[in-house]
């Protein structure tokens, strides 16, 4: 049976009447159209009341040339399943109200946010209706992701001052930080409200470095845009762009090779370890504990150098094409073993010196806790969100490419702090080496790479479909529409750092500022993946 | 702990030969000067330390990956004398990677300002350069030059870290 089936009949038994049609055509997602106004009460019914399923994405497009509406697809995932209930909502042109879901679940609220800067729809009832994705020096009245509005438009500049939340009262301070931060990191404001010692609050404010990408995106065909989604979070672009090929596959209809799919994992994983154990150096770095610092960066290094040899891009690029993958890691098998059993080696060595100190373990244990209950309101994925207690991972749940063909446990640990955060990557970065392991092992043959080329060529503009990735950050979603010609009528990104930066902004409550630099490396967030 | 530790200073050195890192002929390609008489200039003066302010005026973070591997024990480039600093009215030269996007340029003008004289710009990246893939795009102003003026360019996408620091230290003058 149909594993969408019961969702889809409860949902329409419970809300009569709301759900005007049903599109099922993608395999895995059901699409339901619902009424405008029930939009806030069906996402909070599988959000909270039945499911409480996490809020994956949420997103506009302007289907105007098709439909003559708007439209406003929220997506959630229903727990432990390969099921995603995607809510479809439309607007009329003049009528771009919607009602908010974000006094129900806050984690609409940022979604909400950049629909209203990059289409001009308006959420009601969200009550944080500053721009966000657009500073003050773009002019108003200005919608990006219009199809009315060209990529290449020049745009005049405009002044003004961004409204930061006051926190008032007797002894009350303020540390603005950034967008030029002091190490070498990526740009974005932090904005401390302390009383002593102790933050009170704490606000980000980013999009710096907001490049138009989903803009972008629509001036390409989808092979251009592999090579773009690659550009989002460079640090995670095995991640992404595998998100985005299993979409354009999906929507082609095309059926990956194993051979592509082993290959796949063996890079995701690869680029899941350097990125852990860089994790682990940082946060041991800002835990004043050099050392390890210092064993982790060359930890590294080694992977990173092994990623080289293998693919010619020390961050894997290029190798994930639509199709499959453009060249074959398992002739560099022994290289690969080897590499990893050193590394594997030398970190349980870094881990048993990390875990026997004192003083580190005094830093990172009860410091900076995100519970439970906030982590699932702001639908934090990854990493953060098992920490805490959440027990998702795409790889598990919704097994892609060939997951469900090898065994890993996913860590799940429950007091949030930096601690867990911190057990969570260590765990995960020795479970990416055991896949590794497993999947080299596979004798296959066959090739390398489905023909995505003109026979294959997407047979009818304006489908659509889903790809989701758990990234070494959490889950990445891409939402691909295509358009007559092979080309990208929308492509919608989300990196799982948009989610989970409003949980930082949580868990450094009530600890000191000192502290905010090891709380914020143990979530280690992608500000170029937020920005897009 | 501490026999696993003392083991571990007994081994190999993990930084490499400076010879063996930037000895490749092929990485003279990466470099390309664009103001000679400004890095002269500079060079007469910075013979000791060198301070560094990197600027992320928007890339996609690989750039500053590679920046940052220079630090690790493998590059290890304060072994040179050249140091990464918090604020850029301690730097001598501004490492500014990504397209200048709309948004940082405001930011990125600042800094620079905030920068004493002398001062070297070096772009770091294709995006610094005209603003790569990204050229054209309504959210950006383009490449680094578009907003403050640039010493020399380090190519790549992202650079190696041999790369960077063989950039850094044929602008010092020191290979
Ligand atoms: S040059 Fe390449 S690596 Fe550097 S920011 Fe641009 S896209 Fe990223």
């Amino acid at each position: 049976m149909d594993e969408r089936r019961p969702y889809i009949d409860e949902i329409k038994r419970e809300f009569p009447g709301d759900v005007l049609s049903e599109d099922t055509s993608t395999p895995g997602e059901a699409y339901l159209t619902i009424r405008k106004e029930s939009l806030p009460r069906i996402a909070n019914f599988l959000h909270e009341v039945r499911y409480s399923t996490p809020l994956l994405s949420m997103f506009g497009t302007d289907e105007r040339a098709l439909d003559g509406t708007y439209k406003v697809y929220t997506v959630f995932q229903i727990p432990r399943k390969p099921v995603f209930i995607i809510l479809k909502v439309h607007l009329n042109e003049g009528e771009l109200e919607f009602p908010s879901i974000t006094p129900l679940m806050y984690a609409g609220s940022p979604f909400e946010r950049e629909m209203q800067d990059m289409f001009g729809f308006i959420p009601v009832g969200n009550p944080d209706t500053r721009r966000m994705v657009l500073h003050e020096n773009f002019p108003r009245g200005i919608y990006p992701l219009r199809k009315d509005f060209s990529y290449g438009s020049t745009l005049d500049k405009a002044e003004g001052q961004y409204p930061f939340h006051t926190i008032e009262g007797e002894g009350m301070l303020e540390i603005p930080v950034g967008p030029v931060h002091a190490g070498i990191i990526e740009p974005g404001h932090f904005r401390f409200s302390v009383a002593g010692e102790p933050i009170i609050n704490l606000e980000i404010r980013l999009h710096y470095k907001h490049k138009g990408i989903e803009k972008l995106m629509e001036t390409l065909d989808f092979n251009e845009g592999c090579q773009v989604a690659e550009m989002v979070s460079g640090d995670s672009a095995v991640g992404h762009v595998t998100a985005y090929c299993q979409a354009v596959e999906k929507i082609a209809g095309i059926e990956t090779p194993m051979l592509a799919r082993y290959n796949r994992m063996i890079a995701l994983e690869l680029e899941r370890l350097y990125n852990h154990i860089a994790d682990i150096g940082s946060m041991s770095m800002d835990a004043s504990f050099l050392f390890g610092a210092a064993r982790a960066g060359i930890l590294r290094e080694e992977v990173m150098n092994l990623n080289d040899r293998l693919t010619g891009s020390r961050f894997l690029k290029g190798l994930v094409a639509p199709g499959g993958v453009t060249r074959d890691l398992f002739t560099a098998r022994d290289d690969i073993t080897n590499t990893l059993k050193e590394v594997g080696g030398g970190l349980k060595e870094l881990v048993a010196i990390l875990l026997s100190s004192a003083s580190f373990l005094d830093r990172v244990k009860t410091t900076g806790v995100l519970n439970k209950k906030t982590a699932e309101d702001l639908a934090v994925t990854g990493p953060p969100a098992r920490a805490s207690g959440i027990d998702s991972d795409m790889r598990r749940d919704v097994p892609y490419e060939a997951y469900g063909e090898v065994r890993f446990k996913v860590p799940v640990y429950k007091e949030g702090d930096v601690f867990c955060r911190l057990s969570v990557r260590i765990d995960e970065a020795f479970e990416s080496i055991n896949i590794i392991e497993q999947v080299l092992k596979k004798a296959v043959q066959g090739p390398l790479k489905a023909n995505v080329g003109a026979r294959h060529a997407v047979p009818l503009p304006y489908r659509y479909a889903l790809g989701c990735v758990e990234g070494w950050r959490g889950a990445i979603l891409y939402w691909i529409m295509t358009a007559p010609g092979d080309k990208l009528y929308r492509c919608k990104i989300k990196d799982p750092s948009f989610c989970n930066w409003p949980g930082l902004s949580y868990a450094v409550l009530g600890n000191i500022v000192p502290d905010f630099p090891l709380c914020n490396k143990s979530f280690n967030l992608s500000y170029a993946g937020n920005d897009l | 702990m501490q026999k696993m530790i003392l083991s571990w200073l007994k081994r190999r050195i993990a930084t490499k030969d400076l010879k063996e890192l930037v000895g490749d002929a092929k990485l003279k390609d990466c470099l390309e000067v664009v103001n000679t008489t400004s890095i002269e200039e500079f060079q007469r003066f910075s013979r000791r330390s060198v301070h560094i302010r990197e600027v992320d005026a928007g890339s996609c973070n690989a750039c500053e990956l590679e920046i940052n591997a220079l630090n690790n024990p493998v590059y290890d480039i304060e072994r040179f004398g050249i140091h990464f600093v918090a604020s850029p009215r301690h730097a001598d030269i501004l490492l500014v990677t990504g397209p200048v996007t709309r948004n940082m340029e405001m930011a990125l003008r600042k800094t620079y300002e905030a920068t004493p004289r002398p001062r070297l710009v070096v772009a770091v990246g294709g995006c610094a350069r005209d603003g790569g893939i990204f050229k054209g795009s309504y959210a950006i102003v383009g490449g680094v030059e578009r907003v403050i003026p640039v010493d020399a360019y380090i190519r790549g996408c992202p650079p190696r870290p041999q790369e960077l620091l063989y950039g850094i230290l044929r602008i010092l003058g020191r290979i």
